[in-house]
């Protein structure tokens, strides 16, 4: 488990600060995450998909779970739940300010619509009719860049290696 | 390849699922696909490997007390585990020879009431039947466990089987931990060995006389690398810290802990012209000047 948590611990959190916004309450959910882990092993399918993925999805659902749930919404105090979501947060509050070599280059790959997708999907867990809704976009141009952003990084990945 | 698969893996609906963005429906769908064609999940697993490693060069590195509480809550949760089901076991075995005993009028774990009523087979079904009553109680307690009923169930080959594929993922991880072990010492045996490297032998001081280290000192490059492997722990709430004499002058070259720090030749600051190398002990975290009555190594560096 030290190990497990030494590769995907740092990447974990950051999904989780994402979404919940808060350090604490992230410390809280990645502990909740990896206890779910080792008591849910046995439904780790490994014919559906990555281990990282499965530990993802825990991170991810536990994470939106919080943010619905109505204690949660209670302690917003004055602040309203689609500024915890993120509908129009600043990008620069967490991790896309590129620190190193690597985020750098990916972000001149990927381009600033195409990074969003990926933001909303896959690390906050948002459904494309929900992108669709909020940002004003047709459910189509959601798929086509959901596919390009994919490509892109794929593309990105396979040279390096 | 035959057409259909073609059609899944170019119409991006893989896409679509590894980013997350499909209905329950579509996920099933994508699934069955998965099951039956193993060039659908072959691409389902190289794009979540792709979006991983996007995702890892986003990671924030959280608190480093968060590690070891995190790696206790899942201890506790292995230990509750392997609690239930011990007691499960416990909890079985008796129930077996009880009424087992009782039916040979022989259970020597109870100790018969005397009755008026000598008649042995009322006595055995009296047994029997208290023999069940016992089962019926254990098994309602069982029932109140929860999880109990599924581990007594499925304790085999399934969980055997989670287990080798969480190990699986630890030896892997693993294994990317050891190979980026190997290309640090095999940077660091490069360094060492380069031409303009001095090595300084640091003995301890009176004070502290089983501690030992040794600096390799750069003189090209300036580069400092510190062999802490014959230093002692330090006491709680110190940390080493290696300092650099230059023209008579003390210069902080950082701070180290044998307990924290893993890589046993470390990569110190770098430094020009040192006239001798020395290791003080200092409070967690380094001291800005050196607190000499508390060097516990020393050695100078000799022209050559």
């Amino acid at each position: 488990m030290g190990e497990i948590y030494d590769s995907y611990g740092a990447t974990l959190y950051a999904i989780v600060l994402k979404i919940v916004r808060s350090e604490i309450l992230a410390e809280d959910l990645l502990q909740e995450t990896f206890v779910r882990v080792w008591t849910q092993r046995e439904r780790y399918d490994s014919s559906k998909g990555t281990f990282f993925t499965w530990m993802l999805n825990i991170a991810r659902n536990l994470s939106i779970d919080t943010i619905r749930s109505s204690t949660y919404k209670m302690n917003l105090d004055n602040r309203t739940v689609d500024d915890i979501v993120g509908v129009e947060e600043p990008e620069s509050a967490d991790g896309i300010i590129p620190e190193t070599m690597d985020l750098r280059d990916l972000v001149r790959t990927l381009a600033p619509e195409q990074q969003q997708i990926i933001d909303l999907m896959y690390f906050k867990g948002y459904t494309q009719s929900e992108i669709a809704e909020e940002y004003g976009i047709p459910l189509g141009t959601v798929k086509s860049r959901v596919r390009l952003a994919m490509q892109n990084l794929r593309a990105y990945f396979d040279d390096r290696t | 390849m035959n057409g259909n698969v073609n059609d899944i893996i170019h119409s991006g609906i893989l896409d679509l699922y590894v980013a997350g963005a499909l209905t329950p429906e579509e996920i099933l769908e994508v699934e069955h696909h998965m099951a039956t064609e193993p060039e659908v999940a072959a691409e389902v697993m190289r794009l979540q490997r792709t979006v991983e490693q996007y995702a890892q060069l986003h990671s924030i590195t959280p608190r480093p007390e968060l590690r070891s509480r995190i790696l206790q809550a899942v201890e506790n949760a292995r230990q509750q585990e392997s609690n239930v089901v011990e007691n499960a076991k416990h909890n079985e075995q008796p129930v077996l020879t009880q009424v087992r005993g009782s039916g040979q009028g022989s259970g020597a774990t109870f100790v018969e009431p005397r009755t008026s009523d000598p008649d042995p087979t009322q006595r055995a079904q009296r047994q029997a039947s208290r023999g069940w009553l016992m089962a019926a109680s254990i098994a309602f307690m069982i029932g109140l466990m929860p999880g109990v009923y599924y581990y007594v169930q499925y304790s085999g080959v399934k969980s055997e089987l989670a287990q080798t594929q969480v190990e699986l993922a630890d030896a892997k991880s693993n294994q990317s931990v050891m190979a980026s072990k190997a290309s640090y010492m095999e940077s660091t045996l490069e360094q060492l060995t380069d031409s303009n490297m001095m090595r300084v032998p640091m003995p301890g001081t009176p004070k502290a006389a089983s501690s030992f280290a040794t600096v390799f000192w750069n003189k090209g490059t300036q580069e400092v690398m510190l062999d802490l492997r014959k230093m002692p722990n330090c006491p709680a709430g110190h940390d080493y810290q290696l300092w650099a004499i230059v023209d008579g002058k003390p210069v902080d070259l950082g701070v180290f802990n044998p307990e924290r720090d893993t890589e046993k030749v470390m990569k110190m600051h770098a430094v020009g012209k040192p006239q001798m190398f020395a290791v003080t002990l200092e409070p967690t975290g380094g001291s800005p000047t050196p607190t000499l009555d508390k060097m516990v190594v020393a050695g100078a560096v000799t022209k050559s």
